[in-house]
């Protein structure tokens, strides 16, 4: 297997940080380093869960139809269903008397099954839930300087002024609470060590947004991860952008002389 | 057909209101996630870009489907008709939408027509003097842009980068210049599309043109009628296919006509052959946004019709005419320099 990247390393120890739980009680499910056979449309999604042990994996499509998953030692494989939209990859298990869970929204291109995703992000999948409201829509996704929302619900409740907590791969760590409607905000950190000035060049990092709950004696605890993109705001000048349409303006005006000699000469006959 | 106060222009500014509320800011009336799958192929220039959008335009899939399939397969091989299936889907889309109003699109729907509308109601209630019609030479010359924007910016550059022949900081060249992106955004609050990318030469160079034609095309607009559009690749476009849409412009053209000529002089995109034509019946011209202003201001009975299908929509009257030129007359006189003007004038004398 690869070493895993600095970065992981360091999303890994912030979240053992993190949880007031056991070190090992961490559940979540992150992309493979990627291959080059990743870029094929084709290929199978690979993603590594975390806390695999004694975990029972499931996988939803955009039309809500369910599937069992097996993972190898913790890797899991999707292949692409044909099905478009955001599909639901989530575990659960039992672990030191806690029921955990994980889930990772995954995108996947293919015919339109005329569902939206907010039927699968607000499904009852496991009792304790982070629900995104909403998901980065197609063609977009969430980036540095974001503000991202998460209800948080436990058996279909959602949990009003409840803790949760946003990790990121670039050591960022957040908490906050939700409203009185269970729902939480984010501002997604600016931590980039380093960014390329073009989008495509820089790779995603990963953010773990993290809560837990008791309930009866019971208790829970539950991940969702997802990845978020350099803000191209470290490339992008609004103030020069702002100066240029400026200049446009101002030639405009000149070039037409905004009607002011024409005026005058008629007002001159 | 309209009432004394109600003539076509003004229904036309509610359509074109209500239109570019729905097409701005939309998100929550079609639903978060169903905004940017709805067509994909509008004939219209509602951006992809503005996360409120109830759909977006079909320039941005054309030009993403010429680089990322069409010249992909010239460059690797594969099957080209493959590559191509996307594209077909998309103008198959586009045109069952546009046979529905065809270049009506321009002139009702597109919200960067309507705020170039905008801009200029605003300049002539600043009391600046509109440029009533565009020399012909200049207009003659402008033509050809919006064809050279669509042939090289939304095919030709797309194709290229695809193939590997420019960079593919070329993969959507006219959505970086197009200044429907910078308005559509800055309308729902966010400065997100307005930027210099200092990040290539070519972002950077694409992103200052862009956002000098926003500012020119404001400037220009409070003066000058509709001046985006006349260079718009969205109105090449419908060039194409503007005999297979529903809507129809027609002429029954009279001697009378020749003397005449009101009609070119009303019309904002500056088609002097809605005058001039005398042999077609069918005067859907290539500039045309079939904003109907034409048929208001010809004051001949039945010379100009606009139809759908069969079914007349509006024709010219001579006492339509008189009333829609009194309430011309009347909107006009209404603007701030004016009045201060006029008072000046009276006080001086
Ligand atoms: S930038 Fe212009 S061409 Fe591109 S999607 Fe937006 S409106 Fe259409
Ligand atoms: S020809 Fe008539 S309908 Fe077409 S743009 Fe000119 S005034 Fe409008």
């Amino acid at each position: 297997m690869k070493p895993q990247p600095t970065g992981s390393q360091i999303f890994l120890a912030t979240l053992l940080c993190l949880t007031t739980l056991e070190a090992s009680a961490i559940m979540a499910i992150r992309p493979a380093p990627a291959k080059e056979h990743q870029h094929d449309r084709r290929a199978p999604k690979i993603f590594n869960l975390t806390g695999h042990e004694n975990s029972q994996i499931k996988f939803l499509t955009p039309d809500l139809q369910s599937s069992d998953i097996k993972s190898d030692n913790g890797q899991i494989a999707l292949h692409p269903t044909g099905k478009d939209n955001y599909h639901a990859l989530y575990a659960s298990r039992e672990h030191n008397g806690v029921q955990e869970s994980a889930i990772r929204y995954v995108y996947f291109n293919g015919k339109p099954t005329g569902r939206s995703p907010s039927e699968i992000t607000f499904l009852n999948k496991t009792d304790f839930e982070i629900i995104p409201d909403p998901l980065a829509r197609e063609h977009w996704h969430y980036k540095a300087g974001d503000e991202i929302a998460f209800v948080i619900r436990f058996k279909n409740t959602p949990l009003a002024l409840h803790p949760a907590s946003l990790a990121t791969s670039n050591a960022s760590v957040l908490e906050s609470l939700t409203d009185t409607q269970g729902r939480v905000v984010f501002v997604l950190p600016d931590d980039f060590a380093k960014t390329i000035p073009h989008a495509r060049a820089n790779e995603p990092g990963e953010l773990l947004i993290h809560a837990k709950h008791a309930d009866h004696g019971n208790r829970y605890a539950t991940w969702l991860s997802s990845d978020y993109q350099v803000s191209p705001e470290h490339w992008q000048s609004t103030e020069l952008g702002a100066m240029v349409v400026g200049g446009g303006f101002l030639f405009g005006a000149f070039v037409t002389g905004l009607g002011f000699k024409r005026r005058r000469k008629k007002g001159e006959k | 057909m309209f009432g004394t106060q109600i003539n076509l222009s003004v229904v036309r500014k509610l359509v074109q209101l209500g239109m570019f509320i729905f097409m701005v800011y939309g998100a929550s009336i079609v639903g978060f996630y169903a905004a940017d799958k709805i067509s994909n192929a509008l004939p219209a220039l509602a951006c992809a870009y503005d996360a409120e959008t109830a759909d977006y335009c079909t320039l941005i899939p054309f030009q993403h489907q010429m680089g990322h399939r069409v010249g992909r397969v010239i460059a690797a091989g594969g099957d080209v008709l493959q590559a191509f299936v996307p594209f077909f889907i998309t103008l198959i889309t586009f045109l069952g939408m546009f046979v529905l109003l065809n270049k009506a699109f321009c002139g009702w729907v597109c919200p960067l027509g309507f705020f170039q509308e905008v801009v200029t109601m605003f300049g002539q209630k600043l009391g600046l003097n509109k440029t009533e019609s565009l020399d012909e030479s200049l207009v003659k010359r402008i033509r050809p842009i919006k064809w050279i924007m669509l042939s090289v910016l939304v095919f030709g550059l797309p194709i290229l980068s695809g193939i590997g022949f420019v960079s593919h900081d070329l993969g959507d060249p006219f959505c970086k210049i197009c200044p429907s992106r910078i308005l559509t955004t800055l309308a729902t609050g966010s400065s997100d599309q307005l930027y210099v990318d200092t990040s290539t030469p070519t972002f950077m160079t694409l992103s200052i043109i862009g956002d000098f034609i926003f500012g020119l095309m404001i400037a220009l607009a409070l003066t000058i009628r509709q001046p985006f559009c006349r260079i718009c690749p969205m109105l090449a476009l419908h060039a194409v296919f503007k005999k297979i849409g529903l809507v129809r412009l027609i002429k029954n053209g009279k001697p009378r006509c020749e003397k005449c000529g009101l009609c070119a002089k009303a019309c904002p995109m500056d088609i002097r052959e809605i005058h001039t034509d005398m042999e077609h019946s069918n005067v859907l011209f290539a500039d045309c946004t079939l904003c109907g202003r034409c048929v208001e201001f010809c004051p001949d009975k039945d010379v100009l019709q606009m139809k759908y299908a069969m079914f007349p929509i509006i024709s010219a009257d001579p006492q339509y005419f008189k009333r829609r030129k009194k309430a011309q007359t009347t909107w006009e006189k209404v603007n701030l320099f004016g009045r201060y003007c006029n008072q000046t004038n009276k006080s001086e004398r």
